[in-house]
């Protein structure tokens, strides 16, 4: 047994694979590898670095275009991959970014906090843009006191059409021939209370405030990933792994998915455990109302209970059941969600059960009744021991299928699988990936327990051959 | 021991099939009554009556003194005192047959399980599966399964046994084990009724023998005088046929 769990683990791993490298490959899908369709001149070259990096501060005056306009990136020599791939080796001039906005940062925060003050006293409001033109104006003197330094380094080209070339600039790249514009930014974002005088001034609160300083040393969107221009197939399997990595490794969001399953196990777990009771009690009620003519009007309320329940769509009563219900009298979602689903399986459950007391010969009542045992006691030493194990694989059918519609739960904001993934989604704006791997979540959990569910039918019908 | 008076049963819509028409009987205590009639002539029916496993249209019932038809009286507490065999011998097939015996003296009579366990031992032997205690149903022979349920019943002590085609639905190598069984019982000085159509066993066994058709007691008598001189004309014509 421990075996074919695992041979289905395979295969859905595999499955998850499969469909994904094939969904990366038709997402993007690019020419086949190669060396460059022809040279480029140095000036060429030369140009193409030099239109990008006055693309990169974009249009606005800030400490960010002052600094791109006194770096000088000279080409000086052309190599070609056979990736479609060209390197340039350079030289460039910069100005000591890192060091000026390490040594003048409290300043910074500190004209910032002062402007935030007497914006508020003016009972205005203080907006980023206007504290990054403050900021940009001083960081910009200091700058253009500053040390300039220089150095060689390799920038990449690739063709990424046919004769079209896109220079490629990672971090590290950009960190390198700017001075630490990078390393500069972190120090910003990390640098939150400024001591004057002994009193600690804190922007930890302060986001206007910090994203005005920020956005002094901020670029324009660079790509930061390497153009693609391997063969589709391995292509697809790094595009894959990028991918993978972006929506589930960095900044461990896989959490969301594991901690999703686990609410959503949960509530489909005690929602079962619920709907079981309240589905034998309602059987019993129905089936001695069947039988004997007694509790006829407990019968009429089971009656209503199941024809609500059956009647209206299960995210309807979910919504209903907390926000009319639940939530004015105080009860957190997740309760909720596990008392709606209860008594949605609950339903469900009961003609489960009704269906399984029937098949229960009428001989054994009799034979239970002639001992001398009541009605009661009839159903509960004879007939539901022996109707429950005519129905457990059902009951079992019955938490899958509760498993997958318990994915309603997030429309009332119970973090379960489903919203998970969709917490993932509005992270990286990847759909495919996170949306995949949820439903490939389910898969699994439903093809186990299916699984599980026919070995325990297997099981429950050799010991009716014992 | 139970006395029937009028007795009346119905069926169906607006009670238009008349199953049992004005029935009137008395059993004493050691009596082995056995019923005979064709089929549809309401002898199960009557005998279902007596633990009102069917619920009499009208009439009275009597058991040790008891008024059992009144709504007031303890139906639960007199079954105890009335065994019953079935014809598909209904025992318990989630229970093994130590559970089988022991199930109603150990809830109904309160019993511990050890005493429920000895007793149930001692009946096992005495219909001859010592060895089965750990058995299930599934696992019996048709008559080791009616055996165990006369088991079953014995185990809360009755005061009568009602059979039920005891042995109708077993296959004809089986019934010999079943009556012999019975027929030890009878011994013993158990009330009994039985409804059959084994006749060997009603010649044998019967203390008294009642022939019932369209829901009435046509003819009754000892085992000899119903066999070698019956006097009602159907009763004639049935002998005729099975015998």
């Amino acid at each position: 047994m421990k075996k074919k769990s695992t041979r289905l683990l395979l295969v859905a791993g595999i499955l998850f694979l499969a469909v994904a490298v094939f969904v990366a490959s038709v997402v993007t899908i690019q020419k086949i590898n190669g060396t460059v369709s022809r040279k480029i001149t140095l000036e060429e070259a030369q140009q193409i670095v030099t239109e990008s990096f006055s693309a990169l501060p974009g249009t606005v005056a800030t400490g960010a275009k002052y600094i791109v306009e006194n770096t000088l990136i000279t080409v000086n020599d052309i190599n070609y991959g056979n990736q479609k791939d060209i390197i340039l080796d350079c030289d460039y001039t910069t100005l000591d970014v890192k060091n000026t906005v390490t040594d003048n940062i409290e300043k910074y925060i500190l004209s910032a906090y002062n402007f935030n003050m007497e914006n508020e006293a003016a009972g205005k409001k203080t907006n980023a843009t206007k504290v990054k033109q403050l900021v940009s104006d001083e960081m910009v003197r200091d700058l253009s006191e500053s040390e300039r330094i220089s150095g060689t380094t390799s920038l990449y080209i690739y063709e990424i059409e046919e004769n079209a070339f896109k220079l490629f600039l990672s971090d590290e790249t950009i960190n390198t021939v700017f001075g630490g514009l990078l390393d500069a930014k972190n120090i910003i974002n990390n640098t939150l209370t400024v001591n004057v005088d002994g009193t600690e001034i804190s922007i930890a609160n302060k986001n206007t405030l910090r994203t005005g300083i920020k956005d002094c040393v901020s670029l324009n969107n660079y790509n930061n990933r390497k153009p693609d221009t391997n063969i589709g197939i391995i292509k697809a399997w790094n595009s894959f792994k990028y991918d993978f990595h972006r929506n589930f490794i960095v900044n461990n969001q896989w959490k969301y998915l594991a901690n999703g399953l686990l609410t959503t196990l949960k509530i489909t777990a005690l929602a079962v455990l619920i709907g079981i009771a309240i589905g034998f009690i309602v059987a019993v009620i129905r089936c001695t109302n069947q039988k004997t003519g007694k509790l006829s009007f407990l019968s009429s309320v089971c009656r209503l209970y199941l024809s609500i329940m059956r009647g209206t769509p299960i995210m309807v009563q979910l919504l209903i059941i907390y926000f009319v219900i639940l939530l004015p009298i105080g009860v957190e979602k997740f309760p909720a969600a596990v008392i709606c689903f209860g008594l949605n399986s609950g339903a469900y459950v009961s003609e489960i059960v009704r269906g399984g007391i029937m098949s229960i010969d009428a001989g054994q009542t009799e034979a239970g009744r002639s001992l001398g045992f009541t009605y009661m006691q009839t159903m509960w030493y004879i007939i539901i021991p022996q109707a429950f194990k005519a129905v457990l694989p059902s009951l079992a059918n019955e938490f899958i299928t509760l498993l997958k519609e318990s994915s309603v739960a997030f429309y009332i904001g119970v973090a379960d699988l489903t919203l998970g993934g969709l917490k993932i989604r509005s992270i990286t704006y990847s759909n495919y990936m996170p949306l995949l791997a949820v439903a490939i979540i389910y898969l699994i959990l439903v093809l186990g327990l299916s699984k599980c569910v026919s070995i325990l039918e297997r099981r429950l019908r050799k010991g009716d051959n014992r | 021991m139970i006395t029937v008076k009028n007795l009346y049963k119905n069926f169906g819509e607006n009670d238009q099939i008349k199953v049992l028409k004005n029935v009137s009987e008395h059993i004493s205590k050691g009596e082995k009554v056995v019923i005979i009639g064709p089929s549809g002539s309401g002898k199960s029916t009557f005998l279902r009556c007596l633990n009102r496993l069917e619920e009499p249209s009208s009439g009275e019932i009597y058991f040790e003194n008891q008024l059992i038809t009144s709504p007031k009286s303890d139906i639960n507490k007199l079954r105890m005192k009335m065994g019953m065999v079935f014809q598909h011998f209904n025992l318990f097939p989630h229970l093994s047959i130590m559970e089988n015996i022991t199930l109603g003296p150990i809830k109904l009579l309160k019993m511990s399980k050890a005493d429920a366990e000895k007793r149930a031992t001692d009946l096992l032997k005495r219909v001859g599966l010592p060895d089965k205690a750990n058995a299930y149903p599934a696992q019996l022979s048709g008559g080791q399964k009616q055996r165990i349920a006369i088991a079953r019943s014995l185990a809360m002590n009755p005061d009568v046994m009602l059979f039920d085609e005891p042995t109708s639905a077993l296959d004809p190598e089986m019934v010999g084990e079943v009556l012999d069984l019975m027929k030890e019982l009878a011994s013993d000085g158990m009330t009994m009724v039985v409804v059959t159509h084994e006749m060997g066993f009603a010649r044998e066994v019967a203390t008294r023998i009642l022939f019932m058709d369209e829901g009435n007691i046509l003819e009754q008598g000892t085992p000899d005088e119903f066999f070698s001189n019956p006097k009602n004309p159907r009763l004639k014509e049935f002998l005729a046929k099975v015998l």
